[in-house]
């Protein structure tokens, strides 16, 4: 008896952008740099996609303004995006919750495949939704596909809504998540490392990372659009913790922070 | 008696793990022996450890819990005769409704009618045992041991820093459990395996982690403190008797299901790569370590691994019992099944009955499978009295004769339980507690573990007499024959240097070996002279006088 005829096939991962074009992108370069960022980005994405040839990395991009609509509608392997990617322009409001709904209708099985990687959603805003967001995020976290999507957000500048972003992402974890194994880690040595008091909660993929100026902007893009899609390209079981918040898929490192003009 | 197949194990590394050098996490097993009453049973597992930098011992603790896993289904079926044994006072009774004074035949209807209701009930409250045990106690006691074990592995070989704590969560894994009796199997376990029926009237997915904890690359595991919690809810037993058509079990870790675009695809995989075996034939009828590396190079490129079983009953076998036999004019005649463990690169494995549980004696091996006394038929064939037609009789004696050839080729190559790990596994060099086969050859990768006990104790010789005094209790028990050499080779991973002693040791001359195996492993003079010495000493005292 031959090998069956049978359609193995590369478990996709989709990564979806979703970009605030409202006006207020236009102020100060932001919506060209974030243009530029993605454009940049891209041929990293493209790398990683090929060391991971166990992943088919399919991009899409949802832009909103007064509405949200696709601005790559198709899910579009990487390689072909470098050559194919059309600017944003930015105008008008902040439809973010449209947005999330938008990109709720493409997690569903079908069309989402069911062997799917779990998909990284990355959403970049600079200011505050004018739109019903609750019921937007609602709407996509309905979906099962949202709820194991590793999702990240970007503020770009000081004026965007963190909070907003922040529940988009979902709730950080208070400390590291550590599942109730059968036998307990030997004190002070808590995974994730120890923290001496009055130090600095280190910065997680966890919460919105705040680009203040373009170089941090492509800094966060590139690292999402790379480390991210690396981890998430072949990522290890995790055990099984019934309420905790912890990413499907461990986050890399971020990238050093770029002491830099604040310009956002 | 039983109408199970011996099982085909078979683990390859995932294509992404070979690619990026990642060590295959996976690990797989069967075991065939029998329970208090003689009873054949046999038992297979799977196990994924997570991997990753968090689960840094995930391929040790996978293959712990199977061998964990095997061992404590056969230890705790030896100890009690599951479901079969249950004591007539503690049985459910149903008196029934009262009548008055029935006729002959309506009394003896309603005595019909009562005994087959008892009879019911009385197999429904064991089928409830069965569960229990399976759900409940089968895995407490298996992952108690498991950390027992892990905990071990840790203590043996601490980190090279020294500042990690030790956690389970290092060794987190995954864990599929098939069991299969002649008159039931069940499955049990945790994690993302899957398991599939497949019969002729189509493929059914039995049991798939489904719990919304679990969701996305989430899985439960052994190291969580309520693992065993969730195994219940993994747990089904099914019934069998000569009525039950034929049919195959595939256990598989989640690496081939995430291969599939569709779980028809799954489906049509599973069905590929369980077809059942011809008693002549002499390799399986597919490659399996071929076909799974295919699937994850052209697939998820995570590590795969499936456990196969095939229950075949009076039907399937009268048919096998016609093909043409090579033994001429005898008509019809069914071969002794022959191992299959024959895939030269030692990617098949299937693995001798086993006595190998820590801490319990050493025992001949393959006494535990033959049948030593007729194995009692609690449940009755297709009708009172009928014995099974002498195809049956022959192919379970050749089946048994199968697991005979089986375990002294096993215990030539494998060790006692039929553990299959990728052969780049580091856990290929944790040898199982017990193999009885007195001679059994090393492999490469755990000679050179020896090896490299060798350096470091010629490194720091002044230590090396002391160490070795420490050990003076293995000198006597190998002189004497309270040990055997094979004990200590299966110790390889924890004491290393036991299994240096049991390789220096030569039981024709009582003195250091010239064996090309303990000559190889290039022990400095120093290590030589010492190694002479205990052996001289291990005599007797008065022999050892004159060294001091």
């Amino acid at each position: 008896m031959a090998f069956p005829d049978v359609q193995l096939s590369k478990r996709p991962l989709h990564f979806i952008y979703l970009c605030d074009c409202s006006g207020s992108m236009q102020a100060n370069g932001k919506m060209q740099a974030l243009n530029q960022a993605i454009r940049q980005s891209l041929p990293g994405m493209a790398e990683v996609a090929r060391q991971n040839p166990e992943a088919k990395v399919l991009v899409r991009a949802v832009s909103f303004a007064h509405q949200a609509r696709w601005h790559v509608a198709e899910p579009t392997p990487v390689d072909q995006l470098q050559s194919s990617w059309v600017d944003l322009q930015a105008e008008g409001l902040t439809a973010m919750g449209e947005a999330l709904r938008l990109v709720a209708g493409v997690l569903r099985t079908p069309p989402m495949e069911q062997r799917a990687l779990p998909p990284v959603l990355v959403l970049i805003s600079d200011g505050a939704p004018t739109d019903d967001f609750e019921d937007g995020l609602r709407t996509l976290m309905r979906e099962p596909w949202a709820q194991k999507a590793v999702r990240l957000a970007i503020a770009v500048g000081h004026d965007a809504d963190l909070d907003t972003l922040q529940q988009f992402i979902g709730a950080e974890p208070s400390s590291a998540a550590v599942p109730p194994v059968a036998m307990p880690p030997v004190a002070g040595l808590a995974a994730g490392g120890d923290r001496l008091p009055g130090e600095p909660v280190p910065r997680s993929g966890r919460r919105p990372l705040q680009a203040s100026n373009a170089t941090s902007l492509a800094q966060y893009i590139q690292w999402a659009s790379t480390a991210v899609v690396g981890a998430a390209s072949m990522p290890v079981s995790q055990v099984g913790i019934p309420s905790t918040a912890e990413s499907n898929v461990p986050l890399p490192d971020l990238p050093p922070t770029v002491i830099g003009q604040v310009v956002w | 008696m039983s109408h199970w197949l011996p099982p085909l194990c078979c683990t390859r590394p995932g294509a992404s793990h070979r690619r990026k050098g990642v060590v295959c996490q996976d690990a797989s097993g069967w075991h065939c022996f029998q329970d208090r009453q003689g009873e054949l049973v046999q038992v297979m597992a799977v196990a994924d450890g997570h991997g990753g930098a968090r689960y840094g011992r995930s391929d040790v603790g996978s293959w712990l819990a199977c061998r964990t896993a095997l061992n404590t289904a056969r230890q705790l079926f030896q100890s009690q005769a599951i479901g079969a044994a249950t004591p007539l006072s503690s049985r459910p009774t149903d008196a029934g409704p009262a009548l008055s004074e029935p006729s002959p035949q309506q009394l003896l209807e309603l005595q019909q009618d009562q005994g087959q209701q008892e009879q019911l009930q009385q197999d429904q409250w064991q089928q409830d045992q069965w569960q229990q045990w399976l759900g409940q106690e089968l895995p407490q006691v298996i992952q108690r041991r498991w950390l027992r074990a892990v905990r071990r592995h840790w203590r043996v070989q601490p980190p090279a820093d020294g500042r990690e704590a030790f956690s389970p969560l290092l060794y987190g894994t995954t864990l599929g459990l098939v069991v299969m009796t002649p008159r039931w199997w069940g499955h049990t376990g945790l994690g993302d395996w899957d398991l599939l029926q497949l019969q002729a009237s189509g493929s059914r997915l039995l049991s798939q982690e489904n719990d919304p904890a679990a969701a996305g690359e989430a899985t439960f595991s052994l190291c969580l403190n309520d693992a065993a919690a969730h195994c219940a809810p993994r747990t089904a037993i099914q019934r069998l008797d000569l009525e039950t058509p034929a049919f195959a079990l595939l256990l598989s870790t989640d690496g081939i299901r995430k291969s599939c675009s569709t779980d028809d695809d799954f489906f049509a995989l599973g069905r590929y790569l369980s077809q059942a075996p011809l008693p002549q034939a002499v390799e399986p009828p597919v490659d399996l370590a071929a076909s799974l590396d295919r699937i994850s190079s052209q697939g998820s490129g995570d590590d795969v691994t499936v456990a196969i079983a095939h229950w075949r009953p009076e039907e399937a076998w009268h048919d096998l019992a016609l093909v043409p036999s090579e033994q001429g004019p005898g008509g019809p005649r069914l071969q002794p099944r022959r191992p299959r463990s024959l895939d030269p690169k030692g990617q098949i494995q299937v693995a001798a009955p086993d006595h190998a549980v820590q801490g319990l004696p050493d025992e001949a091996a393959a006494a535990s499978i033959a049948p030593s006394r007729p194995a009692p038929r609690s449940k009755p064939g297709p009708g009172p009295g009928r014995r099974p037609p002498r195809a049956i009789q022959v192919l379970i004696v050749a089946v048994l004769m199968g697991c005979l050839g089986v375990a002294a080729l096993a215990l030539f190559r494998l060790g006692p339980l039929g553990l299959a790990v990728s052969p780049q596994s580091p856990a290929d060099q944790i040898p199982a507690e017990k193999v009885p086969a007195e001679q059994a050859p090393m492999s490469a990768l755990r000679l050179e573990r020896v090896r490299q006990q060798v350096r470091e104790l010629c490194a720091g010789d002044g230590a090396i007499r002391s160490l070795l005094v420490q050990r003076r209790r293995s000198f006597t028990d190998l002189r004497w024959g309270w040990r055997q050499r094979q004990q200590l080779l299966d110790r390889l991973d924890l004491e290393p240097l036991e299994a240096l002693i049991a390789l220096s040791y030569d039981p024709a001359s009582g003195a250091l070996s010239d064996a090309p195996e303990f000559v190889g492993l290039q022990a400095c003079p120093q290590l030589q002279l010492a190694l002479a010495r205990m052996w001289l000493e291990s005599q007797g005292s008065a022999a050892s006088a004159g060294l001091r």
